[in-house]
């Protein structure tokens, strides 16, 4: 702040925001809040916030950025309307539209009504914690204790609790369970298939799913398994498979390997898993 | 009994705000009838050790103001009787103003003043009220603890009262 070339140099720095610097530097003069005034003030006002934009290249990192970048937001508005306003004061001619108007008046207001909020403040930090009333403590609970009324008697209870185990509600029918029915495994596919291929050289795929047609979704689950492990075969190097077109039976072929080299071959890919 | 006597009763036993609508059905009187009894009881509280305080249609007993010190003693812990000059401002218009919402504070302030609120909450000056008519809006209002800091026993005994109430009502007609 201080090697800032402004020409208004403001000794407390902590102001709490632009109307806090704006009234400020009106009360120095012993103005009254007006456009008159505003128009004097605005070159030092001005100055302020360009130094408060040097300042903040400084201090951005100990304070909050954002905070400051929305202060600084707040300080470059008002600017603009004191600017407008000195700028009428200059050209008495100049014409301004109704919303500019509009602003200079609203600025005006609420300057005036920040300065009944300071001075408020003021009143408030006078009184605030000389004397205080204090409110009572919070109270402690009571111990809870057990008094009970001359009905209750130990056969009284006894019945009570007679009543709450006949009145438990009965386990009615048992719940329905879900069986978890399993469709048929990967493996066991592959095991099958490799069976049947070991039998007839060629098969197409339709005869070794058994699908004619989708029916069930337990039907569609089996095709899928059969895919699958008909697939497997193939990387495996057990099957070789031809499709002429598309949609067109697969035709699937034995290749030279034999089934108990495939599963020799499995054991050992397991063993490395 | 009379009916102060009874207000001073439920209040002493109660020891928290207690509505002036609750303390008129316990009594089973009209809410005027409260109303009317409570000079009664702030009179003859005059030179006690306790005083009344209201806010917002609620009642509660303090500790005299001028015993404050007295409490002070017999508490551990220090009041933190700081406010910074943001504080104070925000203060004065949830003080001064009728029911102000967050935007009102920063459209006077000129500053976001959420910060700032958020820290009086904590410190359980202020809290947050939902507005009647509007229930997406809430208003700030002072807290019992507020009024006890300043040593009121309600918000017309603020300092300056009539006068900077009417400043910012003048203010705001104009600015409409």
């Amino acid at each position: 702040m201080e090697d800032t070339k402004s020409a208004y140099n403001v000794k407390t720095p902590i102001f709490e925001g632009p109307f806090d610097v704006l009234l400020d530097l009106i009360e120095r003069r012993k103005l009254f809040i007006n456009e008159i005034s505003l128009a004097q003030v605005t070159d030092d006002y001005v100055s302020y916030v360009k130094g408060l934009n040097m300042a903040d290249d400084e201090t951005a990192e100990n304070k909050n950025s954002t905070n400051l970048l929305s202060g600084i937001t707040s300080f470059i508005i008002i600017a603009a309307t004191l600017i407008l306003i000195k700028s009428k004061s200059i050209l008495p001619n100049m014409l301004l539209t109704e919303d500019e108007e509009k602003e200079i008046g609203t600025l005006e207001n609420r300057l005036h009504l920040y300065k009944v909020a300071r001075d408020a403040g003021e009143y408030i930090k006078k009184i605030f914690g000389k004397s205080v009333i204090f409110s009572p403590l919070e109270r402690k609970n009571d111990d809870v204790r057990f008094s009970p009324d001359p009905q209750i008697t130990a056969l009284y209870m006894r019945e009570l609790a007679d009543d709450v185990f006949r009145n438990i509600p009965r386990k009615n029918e048992p719940l329905p369970q879900v069986e978890v029915r399993k469709v048929i495994s990967l493996e066991e596919m592959i095991d099958n298939l490799g069976k049947r291929i070991e039998e007839s050289l060629t098969m197409n795929f339709r005869e070794f799913s058994g699908h004619k047609g989708v029916k069930t979704k337990e039907e569609k689950v089996f095709v899928i398994v059969s895919f699958l492990a008909m697939l497997e075969l193939v990387r495996q190097g057990i099957v070789d498979v031809i499709q002429s077109a598309n949609f067109d039976e697969i035709e699937m072929k034995r290749l030279e390997k034999s089934m108990e080299e495939f599963m020799d071959d499995r054991e050992a890919n397991e063993a490395v898993e | 009994m009379e009916l102060d006597a009874k207000i001073e009763a439920l209040l002493f036993y109660t020891g928290e705000p207690m509505t002036l609508s609750k303390l008129a059905s316990l009594c089973d009187v009209s809410e005027e009838d409260i109303q009317n009894a409570l000079p009664v009881l702030k009179e003859k509280l005059e030179n006690r050790g306790i005083i009344l305080v209201e806010k917002d249609k609620e009642m509660m007993l303090g500790v005299h103001k001028e015993l404050g010190e007295l409490v002070e003693k017999l508490r551990k812990d220090d009041l933190n009787k700081e406010l910074s000059k943001a504080s104070l401002e925000t203060l004065s218009i949830i003080l001064y103003t009728d029911k102000p919402t967050r935007a009102d504070i920063d459209y006077i302030r000129g500053v976001n003043s959420s910060f700032i609120l958020r820290n009086l909450m904590i410190r359980g000056l202020v809290e947050k009220s939902q507005h009647e008519e509007d229930s997406r809006k809430f208003y700030y209002k002072p807290t019992f603890e507020l009024l006890g800091f300043l040593g009121i026993g309600a918000i017309s005994e603020l300092p300056e009262y009539e006068s900077v109430t009417k400043a910012f009502k003048g203010v705001e007609v104009e600015s409409e």
